[in-house]
């Protein structure tokens, strides 16, 4: 069992250094276009998210502090890239997923991404 | 006397100049229509007070029938899906891109149940909702249907989305799988009671739970390896896969496996009574 977590711990140790370099540098106009497609796709009708509120907000995790999270899903590293894929198709990353696929284009998601690693 | 006579002036001017105020702003089409952009916080508030309030106020003191039967369930999922998904989506499936963009966002029924009582839900879908886009579904429908509708969205609160899809094989194929659960289970919150939140602290404290997870009350590393877990009792799936249900939750702590593939939660080797223990202690963080 510690054998386990010590393992999972590393991992996530070794994850922390990755996180911090995104592709590119997200300029404000980009953080605002991603908080209103936040709020468009419906995103905080399932998560709490700071900045956008809506209703009700507690069906799917908290995305609050979302830049140390370290998995995504449980499943994928929390990086720019994999949030990008997770975000245009849920189920590739995980199978059964209750996140519905919503059909955003790549540059949408690429906002809503920017805008959830400022927040 | 005189005091009171600037008083009186004073609010009036003041009022004055808020009226003013208001009709330039209204006459000149400065309040931001676009339904893109989000209301601003004190509009949000004041809605949803109004909103909440004159629907309890309405839907006075209607008694539904007897809703969690199969036979409401199934006529119930049938409607949904053809008047009320493209709005309000359902397990693991989005609305429709008809409706991406509105403004509200038209609300996920998966906690419905938890927010109004039958009878409001009742109201609600017979009335529909003003400056909300929601409308009154009672049109040409019977009061049955109705109920019917209700029940299948009170049993929602309870479905995954395999049995959700599940569900909506048998129903597009008019089969009846006797495996398939249609009515809501209740079993697994008395079972809950029999356990000591207590003694489950203590375990998740052993088990090293809050290695990865911060869990109230239990001293964690900070790692956010995996999610918190503030308020668990009101977060409503487990890894995204199946309903946070006692039930679902002792058998993700037993067998994360089985449960998603994917996930990165261990299996610790848990025993059920010590999953049932952290349970108990789980399902007692609510807001």
């Amino acid at each position: 069992m510690f054998v386990t977590l010590f393992a999972l711990l590393f991992i996530s140790s070794c994850q922390m250094k990755q996180e911090d370099s995104l592709d590119v540098m997200p300029d404000s106009n980009q953080i605002e276009r991603g908080r209103r497609l936040t709020f468009s796709y419906g995103c905080a009708v399932c998560h709490t998210i700071r900045g956008v509120r809506d209703y009700p907000g507690n069906i799917g995790p908290s995305l609050v502090d979302w830049g140390k999270q370290k998995y995504i899903a449980g499943a994928v590293p929390n990086r720019m890239s994999q949030l990008i894929l997770w975000l245009k198709n849920p189920q590739s990353i995980q199978k059964n997923s209750a996140m519905p696929n919503l059909n955003m284009t790549e540059e949408e998601a690429s906002d809503i991404a920017v805008f959830l690693y400022s927040q | 006397m005189k005091t009171r006579f600037a008083i009186i002036l004073s609010l009036l001017s003041v009022g004055f100049v808020v009226g003013i105020g208001t009709t330039i702003f209204l006459e000149l089409g400065l309040y931001d229509i676009s339904a893109l952009s989000p209301h601003n916080e004190i509009e949000r508030r004041l809605i949803m007070f109004l909103k909440n309030n004159a629907i309890e106020y309405q839907s006075g003191d209607i008694s539904p029938p007897q809703l969690n039967s199969k036979k409401r369930i199934r006529n119930g999922m049938k409607l949904y899906e053809v008047q009320c998904k493209i709005c309000h989506g359902a397990p693991g499936e989005p609305r429709g891109r008809v409706s991406t963009g509105l403004n509200p966002n038209p609300p996920p029924l998966l906690k419905a149940d938890e927010h109004w009582s039958s009878g409001q839900l009742g109201w609600i879908i017979q009335n529909g909702l003003k400056m909300a886009g929601m409308p009154g579904v009672g049109i040409g429908q019977t009061q049955e249907d109705v109920w019917n509708i209700v029940a299948f969205v009170k049993r929602m609160n309870t479905l995954s989305v395999k049995e959700y899809r599940a569900m909506k094989k048998a129903i597009q194929q008019d089969e009846d799988p006797p495996e398939l659960r249609w009515e809501s289970p209740e079993e697994g919150w008395i079972r809950l009671k029999e356990y000591s939140a207590k003694e489950g602290k203590l375990l998740l404290k052993q088990y090293g739970c809050a290695s990865c997870h911060s869990i109230p009350g239990v001293k964690t590393l900070n790692t956010h390896a995996g999610p918190g877990l503030q308020e668990w009792k009101d977060r409503h799936f487990i890894a995204g896969q199946v309903v946070n249900y006692p039930n679902n939750l002792v058998r993700w702590l037993m067998h994360p496996e089985e449960i998603d593939s994917t996930t990165l939660m261990p299996n610790l080797g848990v025993s059920e009574e010590d999953a049932w223990k952290m349970s108990a202690y789980l399902m007692g963080l609510e807001e």
